[in-house]
């Protein structure tokens, strides 16, 4: 395999790893405020104060670091019951263009986060209680995508490899 | 082109998508977004698609998914699951079907207070279907049976989808809570009595394991009492309003956690796939959500929904008729339309129909649940059997084919609901 | 954009997408589809209005945003959903603004008309009206707060960071949680009480569980209605004109006087399902104001510090209330 291809592939890996390190926070942190803040509540008569939003924030985060790592180890959900009967190299081939879809798909997802993101930063658009901007979530989320598009990108660089060695 | 025209394309090219293996979310999302463009304009689907997706990751209602999972991921891991499976089969292993049948009944109580048909099903995917498999249980057999459980949690009260057919109805809400009860176990012992009559016909799907002396059945009770701990504060806390159903998932994670790591079961590798997996599986079933309200706002702008239900109530057939042929409605929006969805684009035309044909309103809210439950189960968006899928990696097709059993069990519970509407509103009739 | 068939003159139809949240059940879809006919027949079947109840086309909280990019043409939603963005408009949800509907709409109007920094809130779409639900009151399932020792440790659901510092003040622990959960929340003791207005105890079913009210205005929910500037600068100048003339105050005083009217009806329904209402004198409200002023003082300060007259909007805003 030439460098051109490895080198990034491996920095997309670490990328990714890093970002299910993220996700996993995200989600211990859900865990814990909504412990603490039950437990403030009926006990101390002292709730923490933004657990509601603070769950919603960790919950897109939770989501979106962890979409990118999902697709790489091939959880993203699929049907398959039509392109597993074709020929090997034609499945490559529709495989290839499934992923150059999904990649598609994603710019064009990151693209038009990042502009909503642009709108809540010009309109100042905050949570409620404890007035946390919007923006920068959703420029962290428009960074996912990409990451997200770069992991089926090269899977579909893959797909075309296996096409082309084969035939 | 007409709306109801590019609506109908744009549900063939889901299809195909899906066919060729474009995951679900992603076909979802691109049939959305162009379907929005074709009835509007690009920048009102490229709106779309960038406020969407932070939107629905960062609802509070959905963020208790990830954390019920984490809990069941925790038990799993730790082998309390196990444990409890060893316990279950040490006393009803010789039953046909038995551990089939206490996955239906677990499902049904941790449904119940998750709220969340999602979050039941991939936890208890996770907790019971490997240890099913440990004992030779089908695997149709097995996820067919988490499949019909986790629907039991959107009728055994509390059900936010209830509360919400209240508010579009003015139904009086504490009577439609109470009022998906009894229909609620009646579906969960339909489910059971199915499962008894399949490994009653082919013992192989469900194989029996011989009866235990009551000295193993004492000791296989040692390592029940993390569940049983958990369930208590689960639902004692939600009875006695410590805490939401939401927030039961928060505090049951971090529950399930004291206990694994007190009771030294959980390393810290295993710790770590816990985070791991809970996160991917969220991500996988939040891309698919995304993708189905992305979706849906193409189908509501198509004005298909509203279109049949208007021409089904325009006709002039006896109120039996009618009611059936509503049903067949909601069946097919079913096979697309996520519930809430369905609801809020169909009952304005149909309930007041509904009540004009004398038939009651708590108990149509019931009628609903029953029927959009079954759209859970069937292709093409059958979230249910995706996540299913998602967690032990059988194909989506497989599944499907093995929730039919399961499925006629819910046309079945339907029918002797329609047949006695009492089943349903004895209940609520006795509040005052 | 303008719902695909766009161009431009006089003569041509205009079909136009109205998006809200409410349940299509609702009285303001009523309201909506009174508004659509009316227009439609005042520009002789050239403004053709299709509603989308129940947040079918965009999120509760994306309204704005839909009607400012074109998404959908009209929009109807609650400016608090989209916090930070509406800093002028939310004086109307500090405490004692109002103590009807009708009043609290007719006030937002005449604010947002007389300042510009009010107005630009809403740039990048045209303003056709904002009004207010009927006040918040205080409603308690287990026992009444007739006074403020009453309230001491209670659990409140709260809907505005506002509201949840001054509870906080009064010993009462705010609580934050979506309105879908309050009916069960209420019925279980999550929470021992909610501020809401009448409108949302009858939408909710809330006087099912709850068996206490006490009435001091604490609270306004604030809605706006926009449209699509582009849609709306695709009109001729006379449809234009239809349009700001058939919105504007009349809607607001229109739409006010249907959330005063079924809020009268949800007091009726909750005193016949038992609820017992206790309203507080001039002199507890003062007793209450002593905790709230802080609260006041600080959104003053905040909105003031971001540069805009937040000072002057308030002053106007307590002149305008008559107090
Ligand atoms: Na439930
Ligand atoms: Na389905």
């Amino acid at each position: 395999m030439s460098k051109l291809f490895t080198v990034p592939e491996e920095m997309l890996k670490r990328i990714e790893v890093f970002q299910q390190w993220v996700a996993n926070g995200a989600l211990l942190f859900m865990m814990a405020i909504i412990t603490i803040d039950v437990i403030g509540r009926n006990f101390f008569h002292n709730p923490l104060k933004g657990t509601y939003e603070m769950t919603e924030l960790s919950s897109a985060l939770l989501v979106f670091f962890a979409l990118a790592v999902t697709h790489r180890v091939g959880d993203h959900i699929t049907i398959d019951f039509l392109v597993e009967r074709f020929s090997e190299k034609l499945r490559n081939l529709i495989l290839a263009a499934v992923e150059m879809i999904i990649s598609i798909v994603l710019f064009l997802m990151a693209t038009n986060i990042f502009d909503n993101g642009l709108r809540m930063m010009e309109r100042h658009s905050t949570t409620t209680d404890l007035a946390i901007p919007l923006y920068p979530f959703l420029f962290l989320i428009a960074l996912t995508l990409m990451v997200f598009m770069f992991t089926a990108i090269f899977k579909a660089i893959t797909y075309i490899r296996l096409v082309v060695k084969k035939s | 082109m007409s709306p109801e025209i590019i609506g109908i394309i744009g549900i063939i090219a889901l299809l195909v998508l899906f066919m060729i293996r474009v995951p679900v979310a992603v076909s979802l999302i691109v049939i959305g977004t162009v379907g929005l463009a074709a009835i509007r304009d690009w920048d009102a689907a490229f709106v779309q698609l960038g406020t969407t997706p932070f939107s629905t990751a960062s609802s509070y209602s959905l963020s208790v998914i990830p954390l019920f999972i984490l809990m069941g991921m925790f038990l799993s891991y730790s082998g309390f699951g196990r444990d409890l499976y060893t316990a279950v089969d040490a006393w009803i292993g010789n039953i046909k079907g038995g551990l089939a049948m206490t996955t239906i009944g677990t499902s049904a109580l941790f449904s119940a207070i998750s709220g969340s048909v999602n979050a039941t099903t991939a936890t208890m995917a996770r907790i019971s279907l490997p240890e099913m498999k440990k004992y030779n249980y089908d695997d149709t057999l097995s996820t067919s049976s988490v499949a019909a459980g986790g629907t039991l949690g959107i009728l055994i009260p509390p059900s936010v989808i209830l509360v919400l057919y209240g508010i579009l109805t003015m139904e009086p809400i504490g009577k439609l809570l109470i009022a998906g009860l009894v229909p609620g176990i009646l579906q969960m012992i339909l489910f059971m009595i199915m499962i008894y009559i399949i490994a009653w016909r082919k013992p192989s799907l469900a194989p029996v394991t011989e009866k235990k002396p009551l000295s193993v059945k004492i000791k296989s009770l040692t390592y029940v009492w993390p569940f049983l701990l958990l369930f208590g504060l689960s639902i004692g806390g939600i009875y006695y309003g410590y805490f939401t159903p939401t927030e039961a998932g928060g505090v049951g994670a971090f529950g399930a956690f004291l206990l694994t790591v007190l009771t030294r079961r959980l390393s810290f590798e295993d710790f770590k796939k816990s985070l791991s997996e809970t996160t991917r599986l969220t991500a996988s079933i939040f891309f698919i959500i995304i993708g189905a309200d992305i979706f849906s706002k193409f189908l509501a702008l198509s004005t298909i929904p509203v279109k049949i239900t208007q021409f089904v109530s325009d006709l002039a057939l006896p109120a039996m008729a009618i009611l059936a042929l509503i049903l067949v409605v909601y069946f097919i929006l079913g096979l697309f339309l996520e519930g809430i969805a369905i609801f809020v684009l169909t009952l304005p035309v149909v309930y007041p129909l509904i009540t004009m044909l004398g038939f009651d309103g708590v108990w149509f809210g019931v009628v609903m649940i029953l029927v959009m439950n079954i759209g859970l189960l069937t292709p093409p968006m059958g979230l249910s059997v995706y996540i299913i899928s998602g967690v032990t990696n059988i194909p989506a097709g497989r599944i499907f084919k093995g929730v039919i059993p399961m499925l006629m069990m819910m046309v079945l519970c339907l029918i002797l609901i329609v047949t006695f509407p009492d089943i349903v509103l004895f209940l609520p009739e006795l509040m005052k | 954009s303008g719902g695909g068939k766009s161009a431009s003159s006089d003569g041509e139809v205009h079909e136009l997408d109205f998006s809200h949240f409410f349940p299509p059940t609702h009285f303001m879809e009523e309201e909506i589809q009174a508004f659509a006919s009316e227009l439609e027949e005042k520009t002789d079947g050239r403004i053709k209005i299709t509603s989308y109840p129940g947040a079918a086309l965009a999120e509760p909280d994306e309204h704005f945003d839909a009607a400012a990019t074109g998404s959908v043409d009209f929009a109807l939603s609650v400016n608090g959903y989209t916090p930070g963005e509406f800093p002028l408009t939310s004086v109307m949800e500090l405490p004692f603004m109002a103590k009807t509907a009708v009043s609290g709409s007719e006030n937002l109007m005449k604010l947002m008309n007389e300042f510009d920094e009010f107005k630009a809130e809403y740039e990048g779409t045209v303003p056709l009206w904002l009004y207010t639900t009927d006040p918040g009151q205080l409603y308690t399932v287990d026992k009444p707060v007739k006074s403020l020792e009453d309230l001491k440790g209670m659990k409140i659901r709260s809907p505005s960071p506002e509201t949840s510092e001054w509870l906080e003040a009064l010993g009462a622990t705010p609580v934050s949680m979506p309105m879908n959960e309050n009916f069960e929340a209420l019925e279980r003791g999550v929470v021992d009480g909610t501020i809401a207005p009448w409108e949302a105890v009858k939408t909710w079913g809330l006087d099912e569980v709850i068996n206490y009210a006490t009435v001091g205005n604490f609270y306004s929910t604030t809605m706006f209605v926009v449209m699509n500037e582009e849609a709306f600068n695709q009109l001729s100048e006379e449809d234009q004109e239809t349009i700001m003339d058939l919105a504007g105050e009349r809607m607001a005083k229109k739409t006010g006087e249907v959330f005063d009217q079924f809020g009268a009806e949800a007091i009726e329904q909750a005193k016949e399902k038992g609820v017992e209402i206790y309203e507080l004198s001039d002199t507890e409200l003062e007793e209450w104001s002593e905790f709230i002023n802080p609260t006041i003082e600080n959104w003053i300060n905040n909105v003031n510090g971001k540069g805009l007259p937040g000072q002057e909007v308030y002053d106007r805003a307590v002149e305008l209330s008559g107090k």
